[in-house]
């Protein structure tokens, strides 16, 4: 048995802003669902699935559950770091395929930008990594970076192009943080904060939430949007904390990639837009390789020449990700309504040619947690 | 010694307030009152408390699983390849190469300002196993490669922890 296909996305909703000092996470969550529910035509007595991940709330679907009176079936507070909503939408269509849920609201809200400036996290003590000032997780990040660097010659000018095509797309987008021209240069020229990582190679703090309403593909087709289907999706991790990581060159991306292709049955050439978690620059250059965009080591290159910029000849993160739209600490829910809104063709100025097939990556953790869902206007 | 626990932040955050030497500032520690960097939450009759306490003698300890033979860091009751709880403790030599690093110019913490800016290392140790630490012995911490030797060398931060960091080896003394 398969879930190809069986479940669809049919609300999504997303907050005004990325700066709200005047929401909690939890009214960002509430507030986002009202819209995403409405969007679909569906009325929150129907909803019996909950899905939600948070810094804030350590039983998140609890907590929101109270809020909005809901009482689920199924409840599913899955925390992999910001990878988790990509992950519930696994987890959603599979319960919805066993019956044992029938709409699915996977939400998510985060105020970090008006807290502290700085992530916030609940993560726990490593005792093998944190006494040595291994700065959470930017370092992670940066280790990754200078081995991909030491063993393929990666350099930080490809780095940088992720970041400027990021900044392009964003100029697109009238709700993007960071709209103002950027070059490569520019990156360079900002200071270093944990090696080979400069500032502008980091993701924005924003504040920001997001809602996704899912419910089975017969249900989806009598309803108000166009179904967007869950054709594929995979999940794995090889380590938690950064140390542990076997190959800091290759992720897990290539476990829970190869699980969607082979259950969605598309090829690389048949994907539209990527949507990759772009914590860091090198995060899109690892993920295009491990996704099987480009081989092992050629990400710098591929990247290079405005490839993955408007323009290019494959559109990645159209938004501006979490480089130059919005990052409030965990991504995953932002590169789903992203990809649903171009699989409908309502992106605006931004808006693709053709969309009909999205693969959308999530990531969590320090490169540990991965999920690929891929996304399609026909359910396979 | 007197111990005093302040301020619990995050979960098994625990600073520990005392008299103390502090070691990483190379060329003779300076004596400060407070070390408020991360601490192992006190590890009590773990099996990690057998490599802490190791460290305090000048030993870096891992594991070798008695059934697979495989090597295990950090320590565990189950080994992670084969299952077999018949886990034996080994020294390892304390030589190794980095196998990535990064320099930290930014502190989140604020207790590690004053030693900005410092290197994080991952070292590969010739016993096969990867660990994190600082790497020290270099005043251009930019220049330093992948894949270049290090040595252990054993800083004492508290009467309870010792930390091991990793000396860069002179490219003479390399053998």
């Amino acid at each position: 048995m398969s879930i190809k296909g069986k479940a669809a996305i049919v609300g999504v909703a997303e907050t005004d802003s990325w700066y709200t000092p005047e929401l909690s996470p939890m009214d960002m969550m509430a507030i986002t669902a009202k819209r995403a529910l409405d969007e679909a035509g569906i009325d929150k007595s129907e909803v019996d699935g909950l899905f939600s991940a948070s810094a804030y709330y350590y039983m998140s679907t609890l907590s929101l559950g109270e809020y909005l009176g809901i009482v689920p079936r199924y409840t599913d507070s899955t925390t992999i770091g910001g990878s988790s909503f990509v992950s519930h939408l696994l987890h959603a269509a599979a319960a919805i395929s066993a019956g044992l849920c029938n709409v699915a609201l996977i939400c998510y809200g985060s105020s970090q930008r008006s807290d502290a400036g700085k992530l916030v996290s609940m993560s726990e003590q490593n005792p093998f990594e944190d006494p040595f000032g291994s700065l959470y997780p930017i370092s992670s990040y940066a280790l990754a970076t200078r081995r991909h660097m030491a063993q393929y010659g990666t350099t930080s000018e490809q780095l940088a192009e992720v970041a400027v095509a990021a900044r392009k797309w964003a100029m697109k987008n009238p709700k993007a943080w960071k709209r103002e021209p950027l070059t490569v240069q520019d990156v360079l020229n900002s200071p270093l904060i944990s090696s080979p990582l400069r500032k502008l190679d980091c993701c924005l703090v924003t504040d920001g939430g997001g809602a996704v309403v899912l419910t089975s593909a017969e249900r989806a087709r009598t309803l108000k949007q166009k179904p967007v289907y869950l054709n594929g999706a995979g999940e794995s991790h090889f380590h938690r904390g950064i140390s542990m990581m076997p190959d800091l060159t290759e992720t897990a991306a290539k476990v829970s990639g190869e699980s969607a292709f082979k259950m969605a049955g598309v090829d690389r050439s048949d994907i539209d837009l990527l949507m990759l978690y772009d914590a860091f620059t090198i995060n899109v250059i690892l993920f295009l390789e491990d996704l099987g965009f480009c081989a092992k080591g050629e990400g710098g290159p591929f990247v290079s020449e405005g490839r993955i910029a408007p323009g290019g000849q494959l559109a990645v993160n159209t938004n501006g990700g979490g480089l130059s739209n919005s990052h409030p600490g965990m991504l995953g829910i932002f590169l789903i309504v992203e990809a649903v809104r171009q699989l409908r063709g309502e992106a605006g100025e931004r808006q693709l040619s053709k969309c009909d097939v999205a693969l959308v990556h999530g990531n969590g953790g320090t490169l540990s947690s991965q999920v690929t869902a891929i996304l399609s206007k026909e359910p396979s | 010694m007197q111990f005093r626990l302040v301020g619990l932040s995050g979960i098994g955050r625990v600073f520990i307030f005392r008299q103390f030497y502090k070691g990483p500032k190379e060329k003779g520690g300076v004596f400060m009152s407070v070390y408020n960097k991360p601490l192992p939450a006190q590890v009590k009759g773990t099996v990690t408390k057998e490599y802490w306490e190791a460290l305090k003698e000048g030993k870096f300890k891992f594991q070798k699983c008695d059934n697979c033979n495989t090597s295990i860091f950090y320590p565990r009751v189950v080994c992670p390849s084969c299952m077999s709880e018949k886990l034996s403790w080994k020294e390892a030599s304390g030589k190794g190469e980095i196998y990535s690093y990064t320099v930290v110019y930014k502190a989140i913490n604020p207790a590690f300002k004053e030693d900005l800016p410092y290197t994080v290392g991952l070292i590969d140790l010739a016993e096969g196993i990867r660990v994190m630490g600082n790497i020290i012995g270099t005043d251009d911490p930019e220049s330093l490669k992948v894949g270049q030797a290090v040595k252990i060398e054993f800083s004492k931060v508290t009467d309870d922890f010792t930390f091991p960091v990793f000396r860069v080896v002179e490219e003479a003394n390399q053998s």
